[in-house]
C-alpha cells in the first residue's frame, strides 16, 4: 500500500506540473550562488595578505632590535635566601577540665544564703551549716549532718535559697543513719531568703529527723 | 569553449570550477530541487535560501561526487538538498520530531484521490502536516529511506519515527476527505 503511494508521488514529482520559481527568481538565485562561489576565494586572498603583511611587520622589528640592540649589561641574578623557620613546638595534646562550680555565700539580713551556679559534675561543697554534697544534674544531697547543724540555727532549705530551686522528697538512709534531701537548682538562681509552705514543710521534715 | 551538453561532462566541468556549466547545472536541476525544499519547508523564500545553500554544497564537494551512470547525480544532489533542509529545520527552537512511543497500526491513504491531484495540491497537503510529521512523511515517501534510516537521521527512535509517519498519514487522509472526498 505505502509502495503504491510512493510510485503515485513519485510520478507527481519527478516532472512536476508547475514550476515554483520564475524565470527571474532562478537568475537570482542563481547569482547569489555565484556570489557566494566566488566569496571565500577572495576572502582567501585578503587574509593571506593580511598575515603575510603581519609576519613582515614582525621580521622587521625583529631586525630591527637587532641592529639597534645595547651591550647587554652583566646581568644580575637575585637569589632569594632561603628563609629558616624556627622548629614549631610540639602541641602538646592538653585535655580540658571543667571548671569548677562555684559557691557564692552571702549574709542577708542575718541569714546566710547560698546561690549555686549550674552544676555539671559530682562535687562536695563546704556550706555554712555544714557539708552538702553537689550531685550530677543540679541536685544537692544534704547529709544529716548538715541538719542537725542548720537546726540550731536556720534550716538548710533556707540557706540554700530555694526561692529558685525545687526540692526532692526526702528519702531516708536507715543504714547510714543519713537523711538526704535532693535539691535541684535551677541555672540562674536569684538569690533570697524567703521561704514558702513548700520550702518550710521540706524544713520541718528536715528537723525530724 | 562549447559547453557540453550531456550530464557526466557537464559535471567534469563543474569539477574544474567552470562557472557556465555549473550554472548550466542548476539549471537543469533547481526547479526538481525546489520542489524537494519545498516539501520540507513550507516558507517559500526560507526554502530558496536553503536551496542555494544545497546547491553551494553541491558544487563546493563535487570533486567527491563519482558518477555511475543516469540519475546517479541527481540522486546524489537530492541528497545533498534534503540534508540542507534538515540541517534547517534542525536550527529551529525545539525538537524537530516529538519523540513519542506508540504502537503503530497501518492507515489507508486513499490512492484513488491521491493520483487524481496535482503536484501542487499534494504540496499544498504535505505542507499542512506538522514540521515532524512532514520530515518523517517526506523521508520516506519521497526519499524512499527505511524507518531504521529515517530514525538515525532524526536522531530518534524507531517508533517514534513508525508513530509519527502513522499520524501524518492519518492528518494527510483526514485532510484528503475533507477537501477532495
Amino acid at each position: 500500500m505505502d509502495n503504491d503511494i510512493k510510485k503515485i508521488l513519485k510520478d507527481k514529482f519527478e516532472h512536476p506540473d508547475i514550476e515554483l520559481m520564475s524565470a527571474s527568481e532562478q537568475a537570482d538565485n542563481w547569482h547569489q550562488i555565484e556570489r557566494k562561489l566566488s566569496s571565500p576565494k577572495k576572502r582567501i586572498i585578503w587574509w593571506q595578505i593580511a598575515v603575510a603583511a603581519s609576519v613582515g611587520l614582525l621580521i622587521g622589528i625583529a631586525g630591527m632590535g637587532v641592529l639597534y640592540t645595547p651591550s647587554p649589561k652583566p646581568s644580575v641574578t637575585y637569589i632569594k635566601a632561603p628563609v629558616q623557620l624556627p622548629p614549631k613546638p610540639p602541641v602538646e595534646y592538653v585535655p580540658a577540665t571543667p571548671a569548677p562550680p562555684v559557691i557564692v555565700v552571702k549574709e542577708n539580713n542575718g541569714h546566710r544564703v547560698i546561690s549555686l551556679p549550674t552544676i555539671t559534675t559530682t562535687k562536695t561543697c563546704d556550706t555554712p551549716s555544714g557539708k552538702g554534697n553537689v550531685a550530677e544534674n543540679n541536685k544537692v544531697i544534704v547529709s544529716r549532718d548538715t541538719v542537725s547543724l542548720a537546726s540550731k540555727d536556720v534550716p538548710v532549705v533556707h540557706l540554700l535559697d530555694l526561692n529558685n530551686a525545687d526540692i526532692m522528697p526526702v528519702v531516708r538512709d536507715y543504714k547510714r543513719e543519713r537523711v538526704h534531701t535532693t535539691i535541684t537548682f535551677f541555672q540562674n538562681p536569684v538569690q533570697g531568703t524567703g521561704r514558702s509552705d513548700e520550702q518550710s514543710s521540706i524544713a520541718q521534715g528536715l528537723y525530724k529527723k | 569553449m562549447a559547453i557540453p551538453i550531456d550530464e557526466r561532462s557537464l559535471i567534469d566541468e563543474c569539477v574544474h570550477g567552470d562557472r557556465r556549466a555549473q550554472k548550466m547545472l542548476y539549471e537543469r536541476y533547481c526547479n526538481e530541487m525546489m520542489f524537494v525544499c519545498y516539501r520540507y519547508i513550507s516558507e517559500r523564500e526560507t526554502a530558496k535560501e536553503v536551496l542555494s545553500e544545497g546547491f553551494l554544497n553541491c558544487y563546493r564537494s563535487i570533486g567527491q561526487f563519482s558518477y555511475q551512470g543516469e540519475g546517479s547525480f541527481n540522486a546524489w544532489l537530492k541528497r545533498i538538498v534534503v540534508n540542507q533542509c534538515l540541517m534547517h529545520l534542525r536550527k529551529k527552537p525545539g525538537p524537530l520530531v516529538v519523540d513519542i512511543s506508540e504502537s503503530a497500526s497501518d492507515i489507508a491513504v486513499d490512492e484513488n484521490i491521491l493520483g487524481r491531484l496535482s503536484a501542487k495540491e499534494i504540496l499544498d497537503l504535505i505542507h499542512r502536516l506538522p514540521p515532524g510529521y512532514r520530515s518523517v512523511f517526506n523521508l520516506y515517501f519521497f526519499e524512499d529511506k527505511k524507518l531504521v534510516e529515517i530514525a538515525s537521521l532524526l536522531e530518534v527512535s524507531e517508533n517514534t519515527v513508525k508513530s509519527q509517519l502513522r499520524k501524518a498519514k492519518l492528518l494527510l487522509q483526514k485532510q484528503i476527505k475533507e477537501l477532495y472526498g
